[in-house]
């Protein structure tokens, strides 16, 4: 019997990019990656209300970023489900502060427009080669999404990497099919559409504190541009479902000004935001 | 006469917040941080052009971001002024490609901006001294200065986990110069603390205090509980992604003011909010 989490579940999944329940639940890396059998996942489709922890970890395969449209969608839809239409109604609509499948109201725009050319996702078998060794990681960062072919040599200038290392990582994300070979010495992505940046949730402890010690090992070895920083004192709430949401929107408009193919005057850079408290005052 | 440059300098100035002459040369730290008297920049608010090097101080003293299109529009104006109208518009205007329009601000970007600038107070570079004395004082100034409540040395001592001694000693440092009003024998407020407060441009600060200024912010932050930590790589243009991105971030940081509460309750707690841009490799 089809549900509200089941209907929502299925058109995040084709909006996703997903054509067949199949075609998700192998691309986001199958059991290893969502801890249940195909089977399982079928059932949640057909109606099946999972527990909460499985929303976590579909989640990051199913919406770009927290507190999106699709996020706070399938979220409403399991609480409708698992409390029935009209309890939801009558004691938890009033305390959600996002219109069933709406957007928060402080990221009305969402950043949807910004984020609209979709982006496919890794497998964890596919995060697993990326984040095999520091090298392989700065190489997909780089090449995920771009549109050029590069050779061993022609990449490991511009990334600081020796040609050897290179080559190694290279031929291991081309075995993973996140990379494509072409001709005897180069390479390309495999979808310059790859979505390069890693979901935390969909990652266990190990890979985690792989993809943390990499990305600061990166980001450090670059040229700080730009810093704000600013303390405030704020009722927590308001600073966690008030604030944050703004500065997480601000963070993806980043994302508008990608481009993929290099000219002389692009360069990779590193965003980050962060909100954390200091005192109870 | 006034110049094309002298109208933008003064328009700029206006909208930063500085509402005359005086305050935004002497908020900026005078002569020893600017480089040139005060006769000097009111001259070049009178039509004397600057020689350009000038330029590197005026910008961040206006509190604008290199690069960007305000930033941007005073360099032209001194380029127009400096070539005159005729030569800028035939040979200068074609070859540069900076845009001085702000065509990418979202509106509530300008107002926001228009509504924090009614509320800033500029610390003066003596006061920004004193709040870096040592780092008990830093952290007696980031609480005091949030908070329109009245505090002793054994109140604010618990409250930040502090010995009484310490700040004892904060207190009087900030009182020394107007951060702290003694309102009664060991009791004190902040004055000013209902408004946004802006340091001093770092570049014009010396080379000790920015030392100490970003070790005492690091040490804070570091012992912050992060509740949210999101970055990722972007590919991008650099001169593009420079002039547009960093003021949106900026904004994102400072938008953390207006969910400031300035009384103390059960919930409230001292938030750090840090965006940052790294250029990691040319590619």
């Amino acid at each position: 019997m089809k549900t509200q989490f089941s209907d929502t579940l299925k058109k995040l999944r084709e909006e996703a990019g997903y054509q067949t329940a199949y075609k998700f639940y192998h691309g986001c890396g199958g059991q290893a990656a969502l801890g249940i059998t195909y089977r399982r996942y079928l059932l949640l489709e057909q109606g099946d209300c999972p527990e909460g922890g499985l929303l976590l970890k579909l989640l990051p395969f199913l919406g770009p970023v927290p507190l999106s449209r699709q996020s706070n969608g399938l979220i409403t839809a399991w609480m409708r489900t698992v409390v029935g239409e009209e309890t939801y109604a009558a004691v938890i609509a009033p305390l959600v502060s996002v219109a069933a499948g709406g957007t928060h109201p402080a990221t009305a725009a969402d950043g949807q427009g910004i984020m609209k050319q979709e982006r496919r996702r890794l497998s964890l078998q596919q995060i697993e080669a990326v984040l095999a060794d520091y090298d392989t990681f700065v190489c997909f960062t780089a090449l995920g999404a771009d549109t050029g072919v590069w050779t061993p040599d022609e990449l490991s200038g511009p990334l600081q990497l020796s040609p050897a290392c290179a080559k190694k990582a290279l031929q291991r994300l081309a075995k993973a099919g996140v990379l494509a070979k072409e001709g005897s010495d180069g390479y390309k992505s495999g979808s310059p559409q790859w979505q390069t940046g890693l979901r935390r949730e969909a990652l266990d402890e190990k890979l985690l504190r792989k993809l943390e010690a990499y990305t600061s090992k990166l980001a450090d070895s670059g040229r700080l541009r730009h810093r704000t920083r600013n303390f405030f004192r704020a009722e927590a709430g308001e600073a966690m479902n008030g604030y944050m949401p703004l500065l997480l929107q601000s963070l993806a408009m980043a994302q508008g000004s990608g481009v993929t193919a290099r000219t002389g005057n692009t360069a990779l850079f590193y965003v980050e935001g962060r909100l954390a408290k200091v005192r109870d005052l | 006469m006034s110049t094309v440059f002298s109208d933008t300098l003064q328009e700029l100035r206006k909208a930063s917040g500085f509402s005359t002459a005086y305050r935004f040369f002497h908020d900026n730290g005078g002569q020893a941080a600017l480089g040139f008297t005060y006769r000097q920049y009111m001259l070049m608010e009178s039509g004397v052009l600057p020689e350009a090097g000038k330029l590197g101080r005026l910008i961040p003293a206006l509190r604008l971001i290199p690069l960007t299109p305000p930033a941007n529009r005073l360099v032209t104006a001194w380029l127009r002024t400096r070539a005159g109208e005729a030569v800028y518009d035939q040979l200068v205007a074609p070859i540069l490609p900076a845009k001085t329009k702000d065509a990418q601000q979202a509106p509530m970007h300008g107002l926001v901006r228009a509504m924090m600038r009614e509320r800033v107070y500029y610390l003066t570079h003596e006061q920004f001294e004193a709040s870096l004395a040592d780092y008990p004082t830093y952290i007696c100034y980031t609480a005091i200065t949030a908070d329109t409540g009245l505090w002793t040395a054994a109140s604010l001592a618990e409250a930040l986990d502090l010995k009484k001694g310490e700040v004892e000693a904060a207190l009087k440092r900030l009182a020394s110069v107007g951060i702290a009003k003694k309102v009664k024998q060991g009791v004190y407020r902040c004055p000013f603390s209902d408004r946004m407060i802006q340091c001093p441009q770092l570049n014009t600060v010396s080379p000790e205090l920015l030392k100490k200024v970003n070790e005492y912010i690091t040490r804070l932050a570091a012992s912050a509980e992060t509740r949210l930590r999101e970055g990722f790589f972007v590919r991008a243009d650099r001169h593009q992604f420079m002039g547009h991105f960093p003021p949106l971030l900026r904004f994102a940081i400072e938008a953390s003011y207006g969910y400031t509460v300035r009384e103390k309750s059960p919930s409230t707690a001292i938030f750090y909010a840090e965006g940052r841009i790294v250029q990691v490799r040319d590619f």
